[in-house]
Order: structure tokens, then sequence, then C-alpha cells
């Protein structure tokens, strides 16, 4: 079927996808989107149950990860073929690796929730990185801890999550945060916020990267 | 993670010293490495944080992309359906018109195309719009049974008049007048309807009183009796 869907100029293949995203083609990043969408939408019924605002926020969430596999070349294309960790070829395909991702992102979100106990999930978090540590090409171990911290992010409390985004990507004041959130009586107490936000944080990244660092 | 170092690394991060502020606080970084490490992980956040909001911003973009694409994909779907479904309509009732034909009509209906006369441009309108739909349709048994109706109301509609307006002639006479005009507008509606049930020995018998008439109806009346007459068509 995907030689046929490629014939019929219908989807580009995966080693298309991921030599048009590394070179920053929004047009490609935006049409695996739709092709990962829909195989999404097909497939996730056979990997978890969820109502459609957490299968969207799982995608999300699955789908961001894909990409930045891609843009830090963690998967890559040479030679027309596309290669993971080590040079070694990537006999997968982008889309099964959306859904081991979403797999896990879903394990994530229902941490609190689900009935399957603590230490389960923790292992499989834990094969989580070392699966992913196949992919990534790279032994930076500020690279390890940024996508630490980015993965980190995506399961950070959204109040939090909130805080940060406004003052680090919008750029705006504690004043400006101040009015847009109501929550927060004083600068002080708002800056405080900031700061337990970051600790809490960093406080995650570092007990996921000592574990990587054991595992 | 130190409280007190956390405002300085954001003004720095966040371009917010001056030179000379930042020149004194790299000197800083490069004398404290608790500093230095805090510094390392709030840029990390900071990257992290701008890569993952412009990533979701979009992907809000083209999740409305995929969202009216599927519409679309829907949308097509529906045409398609559409279309063969208008299709296999389109030629069952090709292949089954004929039959169709046959049950709607009357029985002994023959083909003969009703058209709202010549007359309608004199008279302006029909009365009997109701009755001219049933021939249009070719429900000529419908039609004649309308026809009979309204006849024996405006049958009726005569009597009373007769009896009510007898101190008012003037008035009297308008209203037969146009007690008469409806007669002969029923009459030529019912040539129509009988012509349709092949029934032209007795439209013929109506068309050569209406064509002896004065009235609206007198002329084409009498170019349709020697039509049927002269052509010997087949009603």
């Amino acid at each position: 079927m995907p030689v046929i869907n490629i014939l019929l100029g219908r989807k580009k293949s995966d080693a298309a996808f991921v030599e048009g995203i590394y070179n920053r083609d929004e047009k490609m990043a935006r049409e695996l989107h739709y092709y990962c969408k829909q195989y999404f939408d097909q497939k996730y019924g056979s990997i978890f149950f969820a109502d459609n605002k957490r299968k969207d926020e799982i995608f999300h969430e699955s789908f961001l990860a894909l990409w930045k596999i891609i843009v830090d070349r963690k998967v890559y294309v040479e030679d027309g073929e596309l290669r993971g960790r080590g040079n070694k070829p990537f006999s997968g395909k982008l889309t099964t690796l959306l859904m081991s991702i979403a797999k896990y992102k879903y394990l994530e979100l229902v941490r609190d929730k689900s009935h399957i106990n603590d230490i389960d999930i923790d292992e499989l978090l834990k094969k989580k990185y070392n699966e992913n540590n196949d992919l990534i090409s790279t032994d930076d171990t500020d690279d390890i801890m940024y996508n630490i911290i980015d993965d980190c992010l995506s399961n950070m409390p959204k109040g939090c999550y909130k805080i940060l985004t406004m003052f680090y990507y919008e750029e705006k004041s504690l004043e400006t945060i101040m009015t847009e959130i109501d929550t927060y009586e004083s600068k002080n107490a708002l800056k405080t916020a900031k700061y337990k936000c970051l600790t809490n944080l960093r406080n995650s990244a570092n007990a996921i990267y000592h574990s990587y660092l054991n595992a | 993670m130190k409280f007190e170092y956390q405002d300085d690394i954001d003004d720095y991060l966040l371009n917010r010293m001056s030179e000379e502020q930042q020149l004194a606080f790299e000197k800083e970084i490069n004398r404290n490495p608790e500093l230095q490490e805090q510094l390392d992980f709030t840029k990390n956040s900071v990257r992290a944080l701008k890569s993952r909001n412009d990533k979701l911003a979009a992907l809000k973009e083209w999740e409305k992309d995929y969202v009216w694409k599927e519409q679309r994909h829907k949308h097509i779907q529906l045409y398609w359906i559409s279309g063969v479904a208008a299709l296999f309509i389109v030629t069952f009732f090709i292949i089954l018109k004929p039959n169709i034909k046959e049950d709607l009509r009357d029985p002994n209906a023959v083909e003969f195309e009703f058209t709202p006369f010549d007359v309608n441009t004199i008279k302006n309108s029909s009365d009997y719009s109701d009755i001219e739909s049933l021939l249009k349709g070719k429900s000529y048994k419908k039609a004649l049974e309308s026809i009979e109706k309204e006849m024996q109301l405006l049958k009726s509609d005569s009597t009373n008049i007769g009896s009510k307006f007898v101190f008012n002639y003037e008035e009297y006479q308008t209203k037969m007048l146009n007690i008469r005009k409806k007669q002969d507008e029923l009459c030529w509606l019912k040539v129509y309807a009988l012509l349709g049930l092949n029934n032209t020995k007795q439209a013929l018998l109506i068309l050569d009183e209406l064509r002896h008439r004065d009235g609206l109806y007198q002329i084409p009346s009498d170019s349709l009796y020697n039509l049927l007459k002269s052509d010997g068509m087949n009603y």
C-alpha cells in the first residue's frame, strides 16, 4: 500500500520526509503531520483508550517528539536510506516510531490514575529512555539533558508551563504575567512560583538523567 | 540551585542586561561553577521551551489544516456517493420511465400536451390553476371531476345571483358575465380533459357549443374544432 501511495504521489517516502523536515521544509512537516495524524487516528485504539482531548494531547506530544528526533538528526538520511544511531540502517517506519512514542506518552499521562502500578510504569519509562538511546546519535551530555528537559516539559503541571512560557518564550515581564494570571498577589509570589517550577523541572530532569546513566 | 542567582540568569538570557552587567556576570560565571550549572540548566530549559512552543504553534495551524482536509475528503466522498446515487436513480428512471408514466396517468390517457391556451394571454390569469395543473400532469379524470364540481358551484352561484340582485340589474349583469366567462373557461378545460381521455366526440360537442358563443374562447374553439375535424386526429 505505501508503494502504491508513493507511486500515485499521495505520500512521500519516510526518507523524503526526514530529509525535508531536517532541512526545515515546513510543507514537508505539515504533510508528515497529516499522514501521522491519519495513521494515529486509525491505530491509537489498539494501543490505548482515551477521550478525544487526551488522545489529541498524546498525538501532539508524540508528534513533537518524532519531529525532534528528526530535527536532532537521531534519524537521518544517508545515500537515500534512513539511518539511526551509529550509522545503522533504520528499518522501522516513522509511523511505527510515532506509535511507540505514543504508547509511552500515554503511560506518562496516566501515571497518576493508571491501574498499572508505579513500578511497572517506571520500568516502562526506563525502557523508553533505553529505546530512545538507540536513536540518539549524540553522546553530548548537554544534548541529552536538553532532550530530557524537553520531555519533562510535556509532563509539567499546566500552571507551571504557562508561567515559564510567558516569561521565557513570550518574554513577558512579571508585572504583565501577574495581570494575566490572577492567582498571584505579588510580584515576589510569582517570582517564587516561577523559581519553584524551574526547581521541580530540574529535579525531574536530573532524576531521569541519573536513571539514564545507570541504565 | 539558588534563588538569588535566578534573576541575573534570567536577565542575562533574555538580554535585559547592560554591556557592563553582562561582562561582570560572565566573569562571575567563570568563577562560580554552581552559577554556571544553573545557567546551563536554565538555558536548556529556555531552548526547550522555545522549540516546543514554536512547534506547538505550527501544530495548531496544521491541526486546522488536517480538520479542513478531512472534511474536504468526507465531502468528496459524499459527492461521489451522491453522484453515483444520482446516476443510479437517473438510469433507473430512464429505464422504467414508460411504465411509470402509465401508472401515473389515467389509464386511457393519450399523448396529448396541455398548453394553458394561447387564450391566457388575453385573459391574463386563470381562476382554475389547480385544474390546469392536473391537466398538465395528465390526471384527466381528476381534472374532469374538479371541472364538474366547479360547474356545479357556478350553477348554484348563478341561481343565487338571480335572487339576490333582482333589484340591481347592472350588478346582476356584471356578475352573470363573470359566471359565463368562468363557465367558458371550464368548458375549454373540459375539452382538454376529454381529449386527454380520448373522448373526442364529447370534446367536439363542447367545442361546437363554444365556437358559437361570443367570448374569449370562440376563436380558439373554432380553430381546434376544425383542426380535429379536418385532420381526423386520433383522439
